[in-house]
């Protein structure tokens, strides 16, 4: 009988050994993420029967379970997947925040400002040198600006294009994870029939890692089936079955999409959260929308500008005259659209003046000469014959069919362009180009601020006043006009401008609102698992002192029965 | 629930990041004056701000043109008032000569000295402000009237006002032409005045006499309606004046910072600031391994 009760005491000895072990361990990962505290549970050893009476054999550590719960598993994966969502785009945009300037610095508004200001001063000085060049200067500072805005804003977008790469590649490292601890839990729950408690700790933080970069869905049927997919339900992992992410297709903003390994077809809802959702809506829907507002803006700014500009005249009228735009088929209509010319689309039935001038400055004749312009039906080639055709100068088409005018010794110039054709070819404009990326102030302003128009050709007698304004007055009064000529809603220079800051500052602030309001629901849902899978030292040192106490009864027993051994042996001796 | 230490440290960082967000947010405000700069501190705010300053911007503009049309007019009325110095010189010459007892040789003489005053008059009329033609219309670069061999006074400038754009649709003529009917009345006053005095003829000195106070008339009109135009812009300089302080005193109340409140805030975080610092350091003695010996 005193060797059942030292058995006993051994029993107790071992499991409150495994019981601190369990302390030990806990203890030891304190500070390890994503894992979840142990318990270990006794229970008592399979009682003797004897006669009538059973006698207990002890106690034995039953099992060891890890304090955890799916919903709230579930809870931190989604709020993990939304945060990260939130958190992305807010950084995102915050690095672009310098693209749109401050009320400190002076931005693409006080750049627009200042140009309209100094055509205004230019309105009423139409002969101040100065104030031409200052136009011009002014013109040049929104050309870069714009230009600034655009190359940060598409530097920004392929960063997070290339950031796309980086996490794709981290997620599909994470689903090979999942499927490799899916293999070891499989195997050792399998062969121990306990459960492998760190290594589906170690799943779950994957899973909640996966959920970071990707909206995913896990499917946990049974304790021993385990699956991930992706909101659309394509199947990343599937026990030890996995499918890749990968870059392919399009996503419709020129940039490739993601899909799943082998695949063409974009993954739905990829963008609806994660890191790599939150890339995928700043690069698309943030970026991608401000930039495509900025060449809108371009265009209407150039265009808009251009179209009064041609049909002016500088203080000194040219020699000669080049488009800045070269048609692609001379013998297509000049309003084809397989021109090439960007504002093709804004000509219209209608005609313009030409007026030369002899080396004296004399018109001839006076009254210029109508060039008659039909859309759909009057060719480059034929445009150019109507000018050749007109006394004093020729016309022809470079070698890469740029429309070049030359009156010699004299001098030539345009007004009353009801057809837009001279800014769509840009012959006499302020601006070249059609967007953000390619805007500038044209090489013929650039080479003689002289050459901004501010006043018209007389179209009667084909005099050219120095202090003309008629020009100018309608440019400033283009700030405030709404247009449309990308097909845009229609809006002013200026509307645009404020619209931009207003469409990014709104889309920070709902990021940061969403950020916040996440990181909340994350400390909440953090502090929820800490209450129930986080190891809190003092209770596992209290939880070590009890077992240790009990050890040291078991030891006690030890020694007790060790006397009555002895004590029974000396009666023999 | 159980509340772990972690949970502790955890709810601590989070206070203290909020404060220390705070505390940036306040700093930048004080050293700015500015409760933003920044458009994703307040979307509609800054678009507000943008507003505003465009409308200063504007408004210095305004000043700027009516400062132009002013100059402009203040000049062309100071040539008029030389001119109708010189028609009242003539028509006091007029009444001279127009007397009976005036012989040959005294008009001879008369005419040398109106004369000279026609000469004085078309160097008024031709009168350039920074190397522009005041009276020649928007022909500004040629002289706005011209003398042919036979001496005859013409006007060469064109027949379009000098504009200035005072705002996007407001816009005021800032020149008097030469092609108003003052100008050729002058001349064509004295034009009579020296044929009569040339031809020594009584009566057409009095017809003259009569055209130059015609035209003297005119000149006085013509005086008269650029002065209500100074006058008119004058006013309006008051009002852009009045707008622009306006403004200026919007923005001021649209972006300052309200420097008492901000600092009382920076106040009431430093001392949570301070506080959960104390806390993580009370935290960490609160172990109960510090009691295990």
């Amino acid at each position: 009988m005193i060797n059942a009760a030292l058995n006993i005491a051994a029993s107790s000895l071992k499991a409150q050994q495994q019981a601190i072990d369990v302390i030990s361990h806990n203890i030891a990962n304190v500070n390890t993420p994503g894992y979840s505290k142990q318990t270990a549970t006794l229970g008592t050893a399979v009682p003797e029967s004897q006669g009538a009476m059973h006698f207990g054999r002890g106690v034995q550590l039953a099992d060891i379970q890890r304090a955890v719960d799916p919903f709230l598993t579930s809870s931190l994966n989604t709020n993990g997947n939304q945060l990260a969502f939130a958190q992305t785009l807010e950084q995102g945009l915050n690095v672009v925040e310098s693209v749109f300037g401050s009320l400190d610095a002076p931005g693409l508004a006080s750049s627009l400002d200042s140009f309209f200001q100094a055509y205004q001063s230019l309105a009423n000085n139409p002969q101040d040198i100065a104030q031409r060049n200052n136009v011009r200067n002014f013109g040049i500072d929104i050309a870069t600006h714009l230009k600034l805005m655009r190359d940060q804003l598409v530097s920004q977008q392929n960063s997070a294009d290339s950031g796309i790469d980086g996490r794709i590649t981290q997620a599909n490292q994470l689903v090979d994870q999942i499927a490799s601890l899916n293999i070891q839990i499989s195997t050792r729950e399998n062969t121990t029939g306990s459960t492998a408690n760190d290594l589906r700790d170690q799943r779950d933080l994957a899973a909640q890692n996966l959920s970071r970069l990707v909206p995913v869905q896990v499917v946990n049927a049974n304790d021993t089936a385990y699956m991930i997919q992706t909101m659309g339900g394509d199947l990343l992992v599937q026990d030890s079955d996995v499918h890749h992410l990968a870059r392919g297709g399009s996503s419709g903003t020129g940039f490739s999409g993601v899909v799943m390994q082998g695949s063409t077809a974009p993954l739905a809802g990829i963008d609806a959260g994660g890191e790599i959702g939150g890339l995928t809506t700043l690069r698309d829907n943030r970026l991608g929308s401000y930039i495509t507002q900025l060449d809108s803006l371009t265009a209407n700014l150039s265009f808009g500008v251009n179209r009064l500009h041609a049909g002016g005249a500088g203080l000194v009228l040219p020699a000669s005259v080049t488009s800045e735009i070269a048609a692609a088929a001379p013998a297509s209509a000049v309003d084809a659209a397989g021109q090439n010319v960007p504002f093709a689309g804004q000509i219209v039935s209608g005609s313009f003046q030409v007026h030369v001038y002899d080396a004296a400055g004399t018109p001839q004749p006076a009254g210029g000469t109508t060039i008659n312009i039909t859309a759909g039906t009057t060719t480059v080639n034929q445009m150019v014959a109507d000018l050749n055709a007109v006394a004093g100068m020729t016309a022809s088409l470079d070698a890469s069919n740029h429309i070049v005018i030359n009156a010699g010794a004299g001098s030539v110039g345009f007004s009353n362009d009801s057809s837009n054709v001279l800014a769509a070819y840009e012959i006499g404009t302020f601006f070249h180009g059609d967007n953000a990326s390619n805007i500038a102030v044209s090489a013929m302003v650039t080479a003689d601020a002289n050459s901004i128009a501010a006043g018209a050709i007389d179209s009667a007698t084909s005099l050219n006043n120095p202090g003309g304004n008629s020009v100018a007055l309608q440019i400033i009064g283009f700030q405030n006009t709404a247009t449309g000529i990308d097909g845009s809603a229609s809006a002013s220079v200026l509307e645009r401008t404020a619209n931009l800051s207003v469409d990014y500052a709104g889309h920070v602030q709902a990021a940061n609102q969403q950020r916040v309001f996440r990181e909340a629901e994350s400390q909440s849902l953090t502090a929820q698992r800490q209450a129930l899978a986080g190891v809190n030292t003092d209770q596992e040192l209290i939880n070590m002192i009890k077992f240790q106490r009990a050890y040291e009864a078991s030891a006690k027993i030890v020694t007790t029965s060790n006397q009555m051994l002895d004590s029974l042996l000396g009666l023999i001796r | 629930m159980m509340v772990s230490m972690q949970a502790s440290y955890d709810s601590l960082l989070s206070g203290i990041s909020k404060q220390l967000d705070l505390q940036a947010k306040g700093n930048s405000q004080v050293a700015s004056g500015k409760r933003f700069t920044r458009p994703a501190e307040a979307s509609l705010d800054y678009k507000t701000s943008l507003d505003i300053r465009h409308g200063i911007k504007g408004v210095q503009s305004s000043l700027g043109a009516i400062t132009t049309a002013k100059t402009r007019l203040d000049n062309s009325m100071s040539m008029i008032n030389s001119m109708q110095q010189i028609i009242v010189r003539a028509e006091s010459l007029a009444t001279q000569q127009a007397s009976a007892q005036i012989t040959n040789a005294d008009r001879q003489g008369a005419l040398a000295e109106i004369n000279a005053l026609k000469d004085s008059l078309f160097t008024y009329a031709n009168q350039k402000l920074d190397g522009q033609s005041l009276f020649a219309g928007t022909a500004t670069g040629t002289a706005a009237f011209v003398k042919d061999a036979a001496g005859n006074v013409s006007y060469n400038g064109n027949s379009q006002d000098r504009t200035v754009a005072i705002t996007t649709t407001q816009i005021v003529n800032s020149n008097v032409r030469g092609d108003s009917a003052a100008f050729s009345k002058m001349f064509a006053a004295f034009d009579a005045f020296s044929a009569a005095l040339a031809a020594n003829s009584q009566t057409d000195v009095q017809t003259a006499l009569g055209q130059l106070n015609d035209a003297g008339a005119s000149m006085t009109d013509l005086n008269a309606e650029v002065g209500a135009r100074i006058r008119s812009l004058n006013l309006q300089q008051q009002l852009y004046d009045d707008i622009n302080l306006s403004l200026q005193n919007r923005q001021s109340q649209h972006e300052g910072v309200d420097i008492a409140a901000t600092v009382a805030k920076l106040q009431e975080s430093s001392v949570a600031l301070q506080a959960a610092y104390s806390q993580i350091s009370t935290l960490r003695s609160l172990s109960l391994v510090n009691f295990l010996r």
